[in-house]
């Protein structure tokens, strides 16, 4: 076809033009992730007067995001 | 022009640091953030509130002059057959429109070219104020100005969800993703939110501001850096033209950088409007 487009991604699919919305929504997912339990476990921390809830939070956000990051970008079945 | 832009800086590089700073050992005064405390050039009160007028804020009035100025002349007698102005303006348009809102959103972005193309090409000439002759500042390396573009894209974008999705199911989809066992909600659903409504426009902000911030510190260190070591009296003279290719090369960079993070910044909002409009992210 001489007039024919390059293929296009389908509509809404959330990606830009070389993935790059997807890449930043999975960095942002990342650092969401260490941001909010890491911060609970500051909170925790700051209540129970110990010091062993930050890095246990930001651990868990880590994975919990990662797993997050793997369930929408990941490969579909 | 970008010769000029960096004769025009090394020609006023010592006036940039006029801050105090401390010299050290070596006499250098290294530029720091206080480059980008401009002076005030003129000022007026409202009320109670003193509202000063720097350079940044005569580069933001000009950069709307020219967008608006550029967009009015190329649509104002338009015509089958394009003059030049006319062409030129639906080409940059389209850049956006197709390579943008059609690409990352799909046949439903069309609607919202005319806000993406109007982002990009202010974003692009305020960036650019960077390597100007005579401006030569980036006015998005004050970080109220990404802020608030970064605020009308978290609201548009909310709106958008809202508008398209009802409210409940708009703010399910943020909250609960699909696809994850229901027991991974109590760990995932804080994440989620934090993402969308905080993390988004804050790293869209920050990621604007700092590449323009650092970039004209950069410029800053290796053009003073060219005419403090052609002052200095020793060996250490022989650097000079060294810090002045780097200088030239940072330029040449900075220009790239600043139409990169234009159009980083409105792939991202065609991205979170994309997100928005579909069901079930």
């Amino acid at each position: 076809m001489i007039e024919g487009n390059p293929p296009r991604p389908p509509a809404g699919s959330g990606s830009g033009p070389d993935g790059a919305g997807e890449g930043w929504a999975s960095l942002g997912s990342l650092l969401s992730g260490m941001l909010v339990w890491g911060g609970f476990g500051w909170l925790l921390d700051r209540w129970l007067g110990t010091e062993v809830f930050v890095p246990v939070g930001v651990l868990v956000g880590l994975a919990a995001s990662i797993y997050l990051v793997y369930v929408r970008s990941g490969p579909t079945p | 022009m970008l010769t000029l832009s960096l004769l025009t800086g090394v020609l006023a590089s010592p006036g940039v640091l006029t801050a105090p700073c401390d010299k050290g050992d070596s006499g250098y005064c290294a530029p720091s953030s206080t480059a980008f405390d401009l002076p005030e050039l003129f000022g007026f009160n409202i009320g109670s509130q003193h509202v000063a007028i720097t350079k940044f804020t005569v580069l933001l009035l000009l950069g709307v002059v020219v967008v608006l100025g550029f967009f009015l002349a190329s649509t104002r007698r338009s015509s089958l057959v394009p003059s030049k102005i006319q062409w030129m303006g639906e080409s940059a348009y389209s850049v956006i429109r197709d390579g943008v809102a059609r690409d990352t959103i799909g046949p439903e972005g069309i609607k919202f070219a005319p806000y993406l193309a109007s982002l990009f090409f202010f974003l692009l000439i305020m960036n650019v104020f960077g390597v100007l002759p005579f401006a030569q500042i980036p006015v998005t390396s004050k970080i109220s100005y990404p802020a608030f573009l970064a605020i009308i894209s978290l609201i548009l974008f909310n709106f958008v969800g809202i508008k398209h999705q009802g409210v409940g199911k708009y703010f399910k989809g943020i909250a609960f993703p699909s696809g994850v066992p229901k027991a991974m909600y109590l760990i995932l659903t804080p994440i989620e939110i934090i993402s969308t409504l905080i993390v988004r426009p804050f790293t869209l902000a920050v990621r604007l501001f700092a590449n323009m911030f650092a970039g004209h510190l950069l410029l800053l260190v290796f053009i003073s850096g060219t005419t403090f070591l052609l002052n200095v009296n020793n060996f250490s003279v022989v650097f000079s033209p060294l810090s002045f290719i780097m200088a030239i090369a940072m330029t040449f960079f900075e220009l790239f950088v600043e139409a990169l993070q234009a159009y980083v910044f409105v792939v991202l909002t065609a991205s979170y409007i994309s997100g928005a409009l579909v069901e079930e992210h």
